[in-house]
């Protein structure tokens, strides 16, 4: 009797019960799922060599002290530096996934005009020709982000060469003048809507001298400072001058309502005191509570470099404007930007990313991330003392891509490299022979003058080090600057329902799940965003993600909608807006 | 008899192929053997150069661990041919002179999702090397390394799989949460 087709089945079902007591499905369940670990595009970290290098972050004006750990080059994590005089050994969430930026699908990798991709060559031939093209009246500019830098100087000197140019900087990147604030001594701060816990100054200092200031957080929202703060007032949108002004009267013994007199009794009890979040309003509080010059309050430094708010600039006014955008964060609401441009711009985006004004520009010149290519953080936001640090780079630059200050060199025609002129700038304060070097592995402060070259120094700097000058003892007391606000209370009325007020910023590009505090609406990224309450959208015919013109008086812009449970109803909530009355409607 | 019980016979046969199969034929098969590249004597270098495991593996001042020398460490001695054998000549020649580095084989490849830390095991919990490593110490030869032809990771038998870490953990009352090792 041959094999049936039943002798056949009747073996394969012994074969599978078998096969059920060896390790064959187990294992085979187990390695599979594992070999999606080895999948291609799955980004693992390499093995070899473990490293400690230390560089200086520059994705916000703080100028954290960082320790990289690098396998095989490769920076895999990002930690503080102990003992940095500025951030005290800490980094803030985006700091501390500043490496993953590199991933960033985001990128800019190329020259771009109008979206397509061009030789840098023919790019700096066309913005040249811009430039010699500019008729009277018609200015060339460029929006530097953080004005005080080396490539600083770089730009002013380019624009010097210029018949009408203009060194801008946004609003508020200048938001204390030549002074910085001395946190450490402060016993009191009233915050016009600051992010005072959220990212202000640097965070580790903050945090480091949180438990000695009382802190009084006046806004129209209830941020993430507001809801750390010890006193939050909440104050109508756009009543900050009011609010301020009945401080103010308080301050000085006359009449003022409860409110405003219970903080002006905290500020008066906790000396030196300070008020911060720019207007009149706060510099006049500043000026009776007699905070500029003295310990405890604001206290001039050295190294000031003023640039002309673009805000102020007149408008259609800019022929070519060349913007320095480090992080797509950063970006000015683009028709604030728009305003200032002349017919036939021409709008030329020095940064890493595609978003921001990238989209608006008319070439993009990409430039490398932070930990791609040398670069310098100047003196940190708020610091007493002028400061100045090297951001070596942990990674190779990627080819096609240029540092905003390399470009502008190559416009100028200087042969010079970015690398040459922050060598001169080392060198320089080598010259002055002032202050200390703080070097980053052994945590140790050197005087200027015990460096025997500005080789020797410059070497120091390469590995990780922050110059800071000595103290000034000045009597300045001249008034802070005077940026930021200065509206009427935002009161709606039946042509404008709404009320406009500030959002927060979103997260810069990189791992903005690494924070708990951001919210959704946060996280989304658009050029322009406003964002309102579902109810308040819906009762406005509004869509979520649709797009939408708000008007305000005397003026009107085009956002994209998005709907955030936690915006007041009756609000509209767009970054870098100052507090108005507005509508809304579909686009 | 074969006839008359034919369907159990059959059942069984197929469930006894499937289990000779599955544990003596499938680990032989699922497992690559890749030999390496040099023909390295942990025992000569013991007996005869003295030296010991943390000559060549140990611990930085920061706490990580060199794990497998690098070439340099070779070259220390083997600047010049360290006696006339063809395996001498054959390292000589196609590593230490090309300055290149050895492609060694790991036996123990952890998943990216693995931290593990010698500082620890060695320092705080006082493991004797050869409680992980046997006598790799005195061994004559290497070993070829088993690589998991689906998961491309490279085991051992002996100590690379979670159980063991898990067992010697709770005999030690050492953490044994999942984040102790999963970071």
């Amino acid at each position: 009797m041959g094999f049936t087709r039943r002798d056949l089945l009747r073996f394969s079902g012994g074969s599978a019960a078998g096969l059920l007591l060896t390790p064959v499905p187990w294992t085979l369940l187990h390695d599979t799922a594992v070999l999606t670990e080895n999948w291609p595009g799955v980004p693992r970290p390499r093995h070899g060599e473990i490293a400690t290098r230390y560089t200086t972050c520059t994705l916000c004006a703080a100028g954290c002290g960082v320790r990289a750990r690098c396998v095989e080059g490769q920076p895999v994590s990002l930690a503080g530096v102990a003992g940095h005089p500025g951030s005290r050994g800490a980094l803030c969430p985006a700091g501390l996934a500043g490496h993953h930026l590199t991933f960033c699908r985001g990128r800019a990798t190329e020259p771009l005009a109008k979206g397509k991709p061009v030789g840098i060559d023919h790019a700096l031939a066309s913005v040249s020709a811009a430039i010699a093209e500019c008729g009277s009246g018609e200015s060339v500019a460029i929006l530097d982000a953080r004005p005080g830098r080396a490539a600083s100087l770089v730009y002013r000197r380019f624009l010097a060469g210029l018949p009408k140019a203009v060194h801008c900087a946004p609003p508020d990147a200048q938001p204390y003048g030549g002074f910085g604030i001395d946190l450490e001594n402060t016993r009191a701060i009233l915050s016009f809507g600051a992010r005072v816990l959220d990212g202000w100054l640097s965070p580790g200092r903050v945090l480091a001298n949180r438990s000695c200031f009382q802190l009084i957080q006046a806004e129209a929202a209830y941020s993430r400072t507001a809801s750390l703060a010890d006193v939050w007032v909440p104050l109508p949108p756009g009543g900050e001058e009011t609010f301020a002004a009945a401080v103010a009267r308080a301050l000085q013994g006359d009449d003022a309502d409860a409110q405003a007199a219970h903080v002006a009794r905290i500020l008066l009890h906790n000396q030196p005191a300070i008020a911060i979040g720019g207007g009149a309003a706060a510099a006049r509080i500043n000026q009776i509570l007699g905070s500029v010059g003295r310990p405890g309050g604001f206290l001039p430094r050295r190294d000031f470099m003023p640039a002309t708010n673009i805000a102020a600039l007149p408008d259609h006014s800019i022929r070519v404007l060349l913007i320095e955008e480090p992080a797509a964060n950063d970006s000015l609401p683009w028709d604030v930007v728009a305003r200032k441009l002349a017919q036939n711009p021409m709008v030329v985006a020095l940064t890493p990313w595609l978003d921001g004004c990238a989209q608006h520009a008319d070439y993009v010149i990409p430039a490398p991330v932070y930990l791609e290519s040398l670069d310098e953080a100047p003196t940190p936001e708020g610091c007493t003392v002028a400061g100045f640090s090297l951001s070596p780079a942990l990674l190779p630059t990627p080819p096609k891509l240029m540092a905003p200050a390399e470009f502008i060199l190559r416009l100028a025609h200087d042969p010079s490299a970015y690398s040459e002129i922050l060598k001169q700038r080392v060198a320089a304060i080598k010259k002055e022979a002032r202050g200390t070097i703080f070097t980053y592995a052994d945590a140790k402060s050197t005087r200027v003058a015990d460096f025997a070259s500005a080789d020797d120094l410059w070497k120091a700097m390469l590995g990780g080090a922050a110059w800071f000058d000595d103290p000034i003892r000045s009597s300045r007391t001249e008034s802070l600057p005077r940026a930021g606000w200065s509206n009427p209370p935002a009161v709606p009325s039946p042509e404008y329902p709404l009320v406009l007020i500030s959002a927060d910023s979103p997260p810069p590009h990189g791992s903005p799940l690494m924070s708990k505090l951001y919210r959704e609406s946060g996280l989304r990224r658009s050029a322009i965003a406003a964002a309102v309450h579902p109810e308040t959208g819906r009762a406005h015919g509004l869509a979520d993600g649709g797009r939408a013109i708000v008007k305000i008086p005397g003026d009107s812009f085009t956002a994209q909608v998005i709907f955030d449970a936690a915006v007041m109803p009756g609000v509209i909530q767009s970054a870098g807006r100052a507090s108005s009355p507005a509508s809304i409607r579909r686009a | 008899m074969f006839q008359e019980h034919r369907g159990q016979i059959l059942f069984l046969g197929g469930a006894l192929a499937a289990l000779v199969a599955g544990w003596g034929g499938f680990p032989a098969v699922l497992f690559q053997r890749e030999p390496q590249p040099v023909a390295f004597s942990h025992k000569i270098h013991a007996e005869k150069a003295g030296a010991k495991c943390d000559d060549c593996h140990f611990l930085r001042a920061d706490g990580t661990f060199t794990g497998i020398p690098t070439l340099d460490k070779c070259s220390g001695c083997h600047a010049q041919p360290m006696g006339t054998t063809a395996e001498e000549k054959r390292f000589m020649d196609r590593y230490v002179t090309r300055n290149r580095e050895i492609p060694w084989q790991v036996y123990t490849r952890q998943p990216e999702n693995v931290y593990f830390s010698h500082v620890f095991h060695i320092k705080l919990a006082h493991l004797d090397c050869r409680q992980c490593h046997g006598r790799q110490g005195q061994s004559d030869a290497l070993g070829p390394a088993r690589v998991n032809r689906i998961s491309a990771y490279s085991g051992s038998p002996q100590f690379q799989n979670m159980d063991a870490c898990e067992n010697c953990h709770r005999q030690r009352g050492a953490a044994n949460s999942c984040l102790a090792c999963h970071k």
